[in-house]
């Protein structure tokens, strides 16, 4: 492929994190395990939590409108309550569902259609590989989001279209990365000598080649969680996403910037739980890359 | 050099008209009816012919594309359906403001990036290492629509230092460009502190200092020099990440630029303006990744003479 700095460049433009410093500073401390590890387990509660607690998080209790977070004995007030008087925490809790199943529904799409449409078109070669290569060229073309904006502009709001529009972005870092994998493995001698021994193409590539491009998929899916969960919440800010009374992150922040200078919680709660939870995935991920020696 | 040259000028040609078949495909992704989306359900039925007339949207598909790459060629992206003003003109006036964040922000992020990756590459394992790619990390965890806010209410409320958003004085291009720059100076100081890193180790480098340079002037002379061909390269792609990154940047600081013409176009259902604006974005993204190979190549001989 003529197209140097590409490589490495690409990587550093998509995931964040990237590109790997080879000497890492220090050994990496219990502290920047565990702690992205709690995040993360809180995050997963927390969505489980959320389809029980949607109906109390749309309460809207007027009263209460703007009310600062306050201790006592009454949870649901701990983070404060937003414009329509309803507990920022409980919509904490229901964004957390949200921006957890759309960035699982899509992360499992893109590895699924990725990888399928890498391995075929690596594998087979041909005119197939050739059209495969070009829709990918121009679909890297685009800056991912702005893509994303583009068709969930276009197909409307919803959380059915952001899965669809995010996925419509994301599949063509899989393929990539699995046509590039599979490219190097079909000359294998392992692969030869199934070949030579007439097992089917299609068996082929699920047994003898995908398990081997197993880890990088597996390291790239990660940092697919941290870009779905910010892309999420990028099109809800932008009034693209979930659409009310559902809680998004996204659409939190945009609600609560218009009530900064009097109830800065309401930016406060959900920008540290975005921050927190991709700050998490990215460690975690460089942790796992890191620990499975990925180099590309 | 002229191989490769052709090559990587084909390559940019087809990607760009692949950009042009998606963004012309776009206002088909509409479900339903666009011209009933755009208009509303109570529109007239004759504005509704009128408009599916207007558009073009009643000849069959390849005709429209046809009409489509001609109008292009000939500089016409048709008309806003809301003001009625041509598309063009409408991106003319908002091109200055995009160009003038992102240089801004592009300039915030060296300036604070490459410094901030070459103190921590000459320090490598300190706390002040551990320290400043500590911040990097976080910093690329962040994104713009939440960091955005967020200094906005330490430096407009808190602080009252700078303006909250709109683009009336001097002073309000820092918040936005500092929002936008700001996952692109971690990115480079991260890229800087490794190539840094790279080259310290290299012999040349224990040559010089073996003649007795002091480590500054190593660092200074011959780490440096050899390191800013990966940074230009992240630098430029980064360049093009950064004109999408402007469209929430844009949105959160309401600074009049292309990214804020885009999204109030999708508000208010004015496909045609959202289609200028996805190709004119897209468009120079393909320009600006296409040069930066092109200065790749020309900056480093083993990519120039491969061909």
């Amino acid at each position: 492929m003529a197209r140097p700095g590409r490589a490495a460049a690409g990587g550093a433009e998509r995931g964040p994190g990237r590109p790997i410093p080879p000497g890492r500073p220090g050994a990496p401390s219990p502290w920047g395990f565990w702690l992205p590890v709690a995040v993360l387990a809180l995050w997963c509660v927390s969505a489980l939590l959320g389809f029980w607690f949607s109906g109390a998080s749309r309460f809207v209790d007027l009263p209460r409108i703007l009310a600062p977070p306050g201790g006592g004995l009454d949870v649901s007030g701990w983070l404060g309550f937003d414009s329509l008087g309803r507990s920022v925490l409980l919509r904490l809790v229901e964004g957390s569902t949200t921006s957890c199943t759309i960035a699982l529904g899509v992360v499992s799409a893109v590895l699924a259609a990725g990888t399928v449409v890498g391995a075929v078109s690596g594998f087979i070669g041909g005119w197939f590989d050739h059209l495969v290569i070009r829709v990918i060229d121009i679909f890297l073309a685009f800056p991912g989001m702005l893509l994303a904006i583009a068709l969930a502009g276009a197909l409307g709001p919803g959380v059915d279209n952001v899965v669809i529009a995010l996925s419509a972005v994301g599949w063509v870092g899989f393929a990539r990365l699995t046509r590039a994998q599979t490219l190097s493995l079909r000359r294998q001698p392992h692969v030869t000598a199934a070949r030579a021994l007439g097992v089917p193409a299609g068996r082929i590539i699920a047994v003898h080649v995908l398990p081997l491009v197993a880890g990088p998929l597996i390291v790239e899916a990660t940092f697919a969680i941290a870009s779905a969960v910010i892309a999420e919440a990028g099109l809800s800010f932008l009034g693209l996403g979930v659409q009310p009374p559902r809680s998004s992150w996204g659409s939190m922040l945009l609600e609560g910037a218009h009530y900064m200078l009097v109830a800065p919680h309401l930016v406060i709660a959900p920008a540290v739980a975005i921050f927190l939870v991709v700050w998490s995935i990215n460690v975690l991920g460089d942790r796992f890359r890191d620990h499975l020696d990925v180099r590309r | 050099m002229s191989r490769y040259l052709l090559e990587r000028l084909a390559s940019g040609a087809a990607v760009m008209l692949g950009v042009l078949l998606l963004v012309f495909a776009l206002i088909h992704l509409v479900p339903g009816d666009p011209v009933e989306v755009m208009l509303g359900e109570h529109a007239r039925p004759a504005d509704r012919e009128a408009l599916r007339e207007s558009l073009g949207l009643d000849k069959p598909l390849l005709e429209q594309l046809s009409d489509y790459l001609a109008g292009l060629a000939a500089g016409d992206l048709g008309d806003s359906l809301r003001s009625r003003r041509p598309i063009s003109a409408m991106l003319a006036e908002r091109i200055p403001n995009t160009a003038y964040l992102a240089v801004a922000a592009f300039a915030m992020a060296i300036v604070i990036g490459v410094p901030a990756g070459l103190f921590a590459a000459t320090r490598p394992g300190t706390a002040a290492d551990i320290g400043a790619m500590s911040v990097a990390l976080a910093a690329v965890a962040i994104p713009n629509f939440v960091l955005g806010p967020l200094l906005v209410l330490v430096f407009s409320f808190a602080l009252g230092w700078l303006p909250v958003s709109g683009a009336q004085s001097a002073a309000s291009i820092v918040l936005p460009a500092l929002t936008l720059g700001t996952s692109l100076a971690a990115v480079l100081s991260r890229m800087t502190r490794s190539t840094v890193l790279e080259v310290l180790g290299q012999d040349f480098v224990r040559t010089a200092l073996a003649k007795g340079l002091s480590r500054s002037q190593v660092v200074r002379r011959h780490a440096l020099g050899n390191a800013l061909l990966p940074i230009v390269t992240v630098g430029g792609l980064q360049l093009g990440a950064l004109l999408a990154g402007a469209v929430i940047t844009e949105k959160v600081f309401e600074w009049p630029g292309i990214g804020l013409l885009l999204v109030d176009s999708i508000r208010n259902r004015d496909y045609p303006v959202v289609q200028g604006c996805v190709l004119l974005i897209a468009g120079t993204y393909v320009i600006v990744n296409t040069a930066t190979d092109l200065v790749y190549a020309w900056l480093d001989p083993r990519i120039r003479l491969r061909g």
